[in-house]
């Protein structure tokens, strides 16, 4: 149901996925959540940087993720994201979610052919 | 739902979330200039700050000012687009809060709100009982209210009234007006305060001549004008000059007569040794340490003392009458008529409100579907949920409000319309104004339905593709067809119960002629100080008449029929013992009638005689009886000539001979039978009030003029009036319940319509395969019409058992029509599955005409 009305170059919903699964792996703050993604993804998937914020917004709104300030291991305040149980669930059956739409694809590309 | 309330609640500051995005972005920035980037590199991958704060402020928020503004307008555009949907919101709206906020209204006033006496709780009414004659409630005598007044273990006080119409002359007019006679303590009893002057002392209700009065507030008003020189003014009443003392507040009306009384005089609370024979009725309030059982069983103890004493309510044989003392709490006595009817009519009022609110919310869940796409398409634009949600309230609001303010000026006018009504049911209340408390209630309960009808169903507008795939029928169809159906029939059958009782009571041939006849009803001053004085007067205004209408063409009589109360006169039987006559209690109606009293109003002479001239003139102590007195007390033989006294037989009494049996006449009120009544010559036996009824051109006219203007006239109307005013009150009832069976009918129509043309929507995909896959459109017809009719028959049963049980609550108010009757409620569940089966046929039959092919490829 999350659209990512900002970045139409994703998929529906694929920001939020991205940005839960990146945060399952430990809490991160804005800027190590879109490092993480850039290198996960061998710098295929380039997240606009500018609504990865609003999008961080909306998860904690619905409860997926929690956040607070943390000092990073260089002594500097910053917000650090982590993923809330609601948001584990979430996570979980959005991955099979997006596994079935990816399937679907993958089907009708190759039917096509 | 969960979203918007933390939103609400938690509603971050936007100022705090800038300063975090600020320092968040600072961050983001940073780390990519440790990284080697250059800054301005740097912020351009980043984005606009004042943007990405925007959107993040947009999650958070509930929506800028600008953009509530732009839903209200947009709700303001497109409502008008679909004129005959917002009329049915409106209407929707306003039927059901105008429905229960009137009835609420009047309900609140009469079972509700307090009485306006302090600690009205504990006020009583005590009457004396004939229980073996039938006698329930019967005022108690001067020496009986004395001994009950000295029970002060269970009467705090008992003050005495007596309500009483009074003729009035303040200068030179004459007014009959509501009067009270009242005890000294009456007024503090119920808590009454004086404006001006003073209320009665202890002995003026014992002292011949006190002939003092207090006014009610607005008889000062209208007569002395507010002047405080009223105190010490002196006025006639019924031609006795009496000195007012003093003027009540505003507003305190002691209304047990259906009038405010108007002027205040003593009681006569000197002891009288009779005891059988009363006028008062007595107020008493509790003590407080007593309920009301425990102050009834004590007053049946002090009964029995009585009757043991004094042999109270015993016949001149030693027969037993069964007298005791009946105490009512006082809303009993003012209001308890009323209740059983007000019951029905919050019922029913309670039943329209139900109605409107599925029908609004069937209303708007219609509309909703039907916009779904356009919905979608707005989300799938862009549009956030809470935007489409924030829309469709107030889409919502605008028909609700309207109808609010059209349900506030219906219910307004309703009242005043009851107000004005001739209407005795309710005539101990004051004016009824409008409950704002229901009012906004109802108001809000309905705003509520909607505005949760089509945000759930919002819910479902974005699921996209399973949406459009066309899903399973929604659960709440049946239910809410059956609910419709069943209210709607809980109303429609009482309502025709009602019909059928007042076509029967309008069918009851009163016994009498009224067509070409009018009366003027007079009551005579004291100066007319005997009964030869009152007869002569009567004769001459008879005989005056005679020269101008015809000999034949005008009488005298005590009273009209139809104006009686149900009970009666004891009388007895020469030879018999009082009471022995079976089951019947000896009472009969009694009056003095003139001359040409039968044949003026046709009542037909069955046996023996009717008066001749010489019963007038003489004493000959001649008595006629109606058929019901004869066949009651002589089932095997003729009464004539047999003997009867009024009352009871003293020694040396004068026995009236039964000379006549005339028909039957309704003498108290059309849906009573006839009751037993005696005739006896009017000169001979002489009231001081009385009715003149004449026939011919100009009768009215002629006796007013023909009365003393010392005794003006009051009443004055033609028969047929007197006649209809017997029906005003059961007309009332019936009309105003009937309205509401017939809307409750006509929203079980429109809701059924409704629930087909919404099942239509729905499921157009499927009837459409159906019919590709074969399916005849008789037999997807079928499916459609057991679908409709099912819960339709169940609700209609569910319905009638409400209505049978609503129906015995007004057994009390049906004349001739048994609440248990089948045939009505037959008819009434006839006519709603009729009804239904129309109304799911008109909304459903685009289904089974449905062309499978247009509707696939539209999807």
């Amino acid at each position: 149901m999350a659209r990512t009305a900002a970045d139409p170059s994703l998929l529906p919903g694929t920001l939020d996925l991205l940005i839960l699964k990146t945060l399952s792996h430990g809490p991160l703050h804005g800027y190590g959540i879109a490092q993480q993604i850039k290198l996960a993804s061998d710098e295929v998937l380039q997240v606009e940087e500018g609504s990865l914020y609003p999008a961080l917004q909306r998860l904690e709104l619905k409860g997926w993720i929690e956040s607070e300030w943390q000092l990073t291991p260089h002594n500097r305040r910053a917000r650090y994201y982590r993923l809330s149980a609601a948001g584990l669930r979430r996570l979980v059956s959005a991955e099979a979610e997006y596994g079935r739409l990816a399937d679907a694809v993958r089907r009708v590309l190759l039917w096509s052919h | 739902m969960l979203q918007i309330w933390k939103k609400l609640v938690r509603s971050r500051r936007r100022d705090r979330l800038a300063a975090r995005l600020h320092e968040e972005l600072q961050f983001h920035v940073d780390q990519k200039i440790a990284a080697g980037q250059p800054v301005a590199q740097a912020w351009r991958e980043v984005g606009n700050r004042a943007r990405i704060l925007e959107l993040a402020d947009d999650v958070w928020s509930l929506g800028r000012p600008e953009q509530l503004w732009a839903d209200l307008r947009y709700a303001a555009r497109t409502l008008p687009k679909s004129p005959v949907f917002f009329l049915l919101a409106v209407a929707g709206t306003a039927l059901g809060v105008a429905a229960v906020t009137s009835v609420f209204s009047v309900a609140d006033e009469a079972l509700l709100r307090p009485l306006p006496y302090p600690e009205s709780n504990r006020l009583v009414v005590v009457w004396d009982q004939l229980r073996k004659l039938g006698l329930s409630r019967f005022p108690v005598s001067n020496a009986n209210y004395l001994d009950y007044r000295a029970q002060t273990a269970v009467f705090e006080d008992l003050a005495a009234f007596s309500p009483r119409a009074l003729m009035v002359s303040v200068g030179d007019r004459a007014q009959r007006v509501a009067g009270m006679q009242a005890s000294a303590n009456f007024l503090p009893l119920a808590g009454g305060s004086l404006e001006l002057g003073r209320w009665f002392d202890p002995p003026e209700n014992h002292s011949a001549q006190a002939h003092v009065a207090v006014l009610s507030h607005e008889f000062w008003q209208a007569r002395f004008g507010g002047s405080p020189e009223a105190i010490g003014a002196t006025m006639r009443i019924d031609d006795t000059p009496f000195r007012v003392v003093g003027v009540l507040i505003p507003g305190f009306g002691f209304r047990v007569s259906g009038q405010t009384p108007d002027v205040w005089i003593p009681a006569a609370l000197d002891p009288d040794p009779a005891r059988s024979a009363g006028q008062l009725q007595a107020l008493g309030r509790l003590s407080r340490s007593l309920t009301l059982a425990q102050a009834r069983a004590r007053m049946q103890v002090v009964a029995a003392g009585l009757k043991q004493r004094y042999r109270t309510g015993m016949g001149p044989h030693g027969e037993d009458g069964g007298y005791s003392i009946e105490v009512v709490p006082l809303r009993e006595v003012l209001h308890g008529s009323t209740r059983p009817t007000l019951y029905a009519m919050v019922a029913a009022g309670t039943i329209l409100l139900l109605l409107s609110l599925t029908n609004t919310a069937l209303l708007w869940m219609g509309r909703t579907v039907a916009r779904r796409r356009e919905a979608a398409v707005r989300m799938a634009l862009g549009a956030s949920r809470l935007r489409v949600c924030r829309q469709r309230f107030f889409e919502a609001l605008l028909p609700s409000l309207a109808g609010g303010v059209l349900a506030l000026a219906v219910t307004a006018g309703a009242l005043r319309l009851l107000n004005a009504a001739p209407h005795q049911d309710l005539a101990n209340f004051g004016a009824f104004t409008v409950n704002y408390r229901v009012f906004f209630l109802s108001s809000a309960v309905i705003l509520a339905c909607v505005v949760c009808t089509s945000l759930a169903l919002t819910r479902w507008v974005p699921l996209g593709p399973a949406e459009f795939a066309g899903r399973s029928e929604s659960r709440a169809r049946p239910v809410l067809l059956a609910i419709q159906v069943g209210l709607s029939c809980a109303l429609l059958a009482p309502s025709l119960l009602l019909v059928s009782s007042l076509t029967a009571l309008q069918r009851v041939d009163p016994g009498f002629r009224t067509a070409g006849l009018s009366t003027a009803t007079g009551t005579l001053p004291p100066s007319y100080g005997n009964a030869a004085q009152i007869a002569a007067y009567y004769e001459r205004v008879e005989e005056r008449l005679a020269e101008r209408l015809g000999p034949r063409n005008v009488t005298v009589a005590w009273r009209l029929p139809l104006s009686f109360g149900p009970g009666g006169d004891p009388f007895s039987i020469e030879g018999r013992v009082w009471g022995s006559s079976g089951a019947v209690p000896q009472f009969a109606h009694h009056l003095g009638v003139g001359r040409e009293y039968f044949s003026l109003l046709r009542i037909p002479i069955l046996e023996g005689r009717g008066f001749d001239p010489r019963d007038f003139s003489e004493a000959t102590g001649a008595a006629v009886v109606n058929r019901t007195l004869a066949r009651a007390f002589w089932p095997h033989e003729s009464p004539l000539g047999k003997r009867i006294v009024m009352g009871a037989p003293q020694p040396g009494v004068a026995w009236l001979t039964i000379v006549g049996i005339v028909a039957d006449v309704h003498s108290a009120g059309l849906s009573n039978p006839p009751l037993p009544q005696i005739y006896r010559p009017f000169s001979q036996y002489p009231a001081r009030t009385a009715s003149l009824i004449a026939g011919g051109a100009g009768a009215l006219d002629h006796i007013l003029a023909a009365l003393d203007p010392e005794a003006p006239a009051y009443a004055v109307q033609t028969m047929e009036q007197h006649l209809a005013a017997a029906l005003d009150q059961p007309k009332l009832r019936t009309t105003l319940f009937t309205a509401y069976g017939l809307l409750a009918f006509a929203l079980a129509a429109f809701g059924v319509y409704s629930l087909a043309t919404y099942a239509a929507v729905r499921r157009r995909r499927e009837f459409a395969l159906r019919s590709a896959l074969g399916a005849t459109a008789r037999r997807l017809f079928g499916v459609m019409f057991m679908d409709t009719m099912k819960p339709a028959v169940y609700g209609a049963a569910g319905g009638l058992a409400g209505a049978y049980w609503l129906a015995r609550a007004m057994a009390a108010s049906l004349y001739a029509t048994k609440p248990g009757e089948p045939r009505f409620y037959l008819a009434a569940g006839l006519l709603v599955l009729t009804a239904a089966a129309l109304a799911g046929w008109l909304g459903g039959r685009r289904l089974w005409a449905i062309a499978p092919a247009e509707v696939l490829r539209c999807e």
